[in-house]
């Protein structure tokens, strides 16, 4: 039993790093879609490309602590978890990308792995798992605090308007 | 495991509904998606019009100038426009887009390649672009510009329409104005905020059956590439500037399918769809008014053109009446009437709609932009019912033009002379009265459609909708006046 959990638990951080990385990508993505067209939200997101990166490499560091390098080849997550993406899709043609509004893509997606967990948190009952998920929370929890202030600073400290149903 | 759907309160773009029913055709027929792949195809398609549309232009300037002569008008104020509005735009969304010849040669010249792709890195995309590459000024990142565009062309369409040698004329200059732009500007800056056309088109395509769309909207949230937009080593970057992931209606989605090339997922598909009742917002002013402006255009054509009164025909036609002060009091009237009056109309019911539902808390932007979108369908119908009487009565000339293009006394298939000959002519209103009442039907099940996303109250949901609806229902009477008597 206490073995199973184990499995679970490194499969969950597995998934949590892959997912960090999936979204350095997408972010690398959008800096690179805006890039030449507004270059303060290219920047923005390639700052957040690189957050994501150091997210990811944290919880390596963690995997590696507990259970050894981190496997080359897994597979990659199919969950739709923690997944930025241009909320408007006419955003290129009227120009209405703001950076106010990345930081909010950033923030929903960051907000919505932090549900997410907390969600797995609430209806796991093996504690070892619980305890995964509730780290991996927190660890969201802070993300999401690091944007809310960006956003709010951007706002001139109105705060963010997004907020978890 | 189970996805995160939207923990978030979110403010999307446009009012997503609840999806109807779609039928996937590329899944049912694989073949039409090996088509669309195949990296000629949209070369293929447009080859044979640029050489249909040069020869228009041949005709233009060298023909016949007596417009019912000559094939430049003939074929595309009589066959090209009964087509492209009443079956293209209903059924076929912007496939216009897809053969239109006028951006060519600045996608050519843009990509220094008119099939292969070129991958590479120029700002924004993963493909190599020549050209200087600009962004478009922000202020003009809309469609006011093709609003207006139309509005005055549409003003001088007594011209347009009959003299060969100013068809010719506007035809030549958007095309260089095409080709310029593409050279100045990244992508397809000229067919979204500059074409005449194109404006019309983005806004009646919402109606259409036709759609291009990600088949499995989360397979998008998981692609990094974001190909559709960027562009891959398959396929060039949206020249439209799409993102398909999140794309919600046809209004920009040119159909030139480098998406479905290009998307490494395999997840970008065509779909039939309802009539009128699938893309249902508007979402800024701009979309308003080119309603409004097409909608009166619609009318007045109808009071010129099928009306009784020749006064007004007259005013229009200032080239060969010399009535300057006609014709200047039509042009005001009109683009009053398209600009200012109707609007008003427009936004007295949704003021009242306001105040009938006790629907305070909605902001009187969000309501007037949602529930101008009953004016697209009205519009659309009534320029059908407007276009059946001019393909019925006119289409006789495509007969006798095909064989005498330039009018130059040819009788290349032996139909030159085949007399003028109204089609049924007796049934002219027959085919109107329904085709308005349409135009009506969907325009007020629209109404209740977006408005059921506002209002959770059924109340106050009737009450919002009676003002608009009494509206429309004076725009059906209106046209049933001109169109019956």
């Amino acid at each position: 039993m206490h073995a199973k959990a184990a499995n679970a638990s490194l499969e969950v951080l597995l998934r949590a790093i892959q997912i960090e990385a999936r979204n350095a990508a997408v972010y690398e993505s959008l800096a690179q879609l805006f890039q030449g067209y507004d270059d303060s939200v290219s920047a923005l997101f390639r700052e957040m490309a690189e957050e994501e990166q150091q997210h990811g490499a944290q919880l390596q560091q963690r995997y590696g602590e507990r259970f050894g390098p981190v496997p080359t080849a897994i597979e990659k997550p199919k969950e739709v978890i923690e997944a930025p993406d241009l909320n408007d899709p006419e955003a290129m043609i009227f120009d209405s990308m703001t950076i106010e509004e990345a930081l909010e893509i950033g923030l929903r997606a960051e907000q919505e792995a932090r549900e997410f967990y907390r969600q797995e948190v609430a209806r796991t009952p093996d504690p070892e798992l619980r305890s995964a998920y509730q780290e991996l929370a927190e660890f969201e929890e802070t993300h999401v605090r690091l944007l809310k202030e960006k956003l709010a600073q951007r706002r001139g400290a109105k705060g963010s308007d997004l907020e978890v149903r | 495991m189970a996805t995160v759907t939207a923990p978030v309160q979110a403010t999307p773009p446009v009012q997503v509904q609840q999806r109807p029913w779609r039928f996937d055709l590329f899944a049912r027929w694989p073949w039409m998606k090996r088509l669309v792949r195949m990296r000629s195809f949209q070369f293929l398609l447009i080859l044979p019009n640029l050489f249909m549309f040069y020869f228009f232009l041949i005709a233009g300037v060298f023909g016949t100038p007596v417009g019912n002569r000559n094939i430049i008008i003939v074929f595309v104020w009589i066959l090209w426009w009964f087509l492209l509005i009443a079956l293209l735009m209903p059924f076929a969304s912007r496939i216009w887009c897809t053969v239109c010849p006028l951006p060519f040669f600045g996608d050519w010249l843009q990509r220094r390649s008119v099939i292969r792709v070129r991958s590479g890195n120029s700002p924004g995309t993963m493909n190599a672009f020549s050209g200087l590459h600009k962004r478009w000024p922000k202020q003009l990142s809309n469609i006011w510009l093709q609003n207006i565009g139309f509005l005055f062309l549409a003003t001088f369409s007594a011209l347009l329409v009959t003299r060969p040698i100013v068809s010719a004329l506007v035809f030549g200059l958007l095309f260089l104005l095409a080709t310029g732009l593409a050279m100045a500007y990244r992508l397809r800056t000229f067919c979204n905020y500059v074409c005449p056309i194109s404006g019309f088109l983005s806004l009646y395509a919402m109606t259409s059956t036709l759609e291009l769309r990600s088949a499995d909207k989360d397979e998008c949230l998981k692609c990094t590439s974001k190909a559709c937009i960027r562009g891959s080593e398959k396929g060039w970057a949206c020249p439209w500037n799409v993102y398909m992931g999140k794309l919600d209606r046809n209004n920009y989605c040119g159909l030139c399918f480098e998406c479905v090339k290009s998307c490494p997922n395999d997840n970008i598909s065509l779909f039939v769809r309802p009539f009128a009742l699938s893309d249902v917002g508007l979402r800024g002013y701009d979309e308003v008014w080119k309603a409004s402006i097409m909608l009166v255009l619609a009318l007045t054509y109808s009071v010129m053109l099928l009306g009784p009164w020749s006064v007004f025909k007259d005013w229009a036609n200032v080239s060969e009446v010399r009535n300057w002060g006609g014709f200047g009091l039509y042009a005001l009237a009109q683009a009053l009437l398209a600009l200012g009056i109707f609007p008003a109309l427009y936004y007295v019911s949704i003021r009242l709609a306001k105040w009938y539902a006790g629907a305070e808390a909605i902001p009187t932007k969000e309501l007037f932009l949602k529930y101008g979108y009953a004016l697209v369908p009205m519009g659309l119908l009534a320029w059908i019912a407007f276009s059946v009487p001019l393909l019925m009565v006119n289409g006789s000339y495509i007969i006798s033009v095909s064989s005498d293009p330039m009018g130059w006394g040819m009788d290349l298939f032996g139909t030159a002379n085949f007399p003028w000959k109204p089609l049924w002519p007796e049934w002219v209103p027959y085919l109107q009265v329904p085709i308005l009442l349409c135009g009506f039907y969907y325009g007020v099940r629209a109404l209740h459609k977006v408005g059921s996303g506002i209002f959770s109250d059924a109340r106050q949901l009737q009450r919002s909708l009676l003002p608009p609806t009494v509206l429309l229902i004076g725009v059906t009477v209106v046209f049933l006046k001109l169109f019956v008597g």
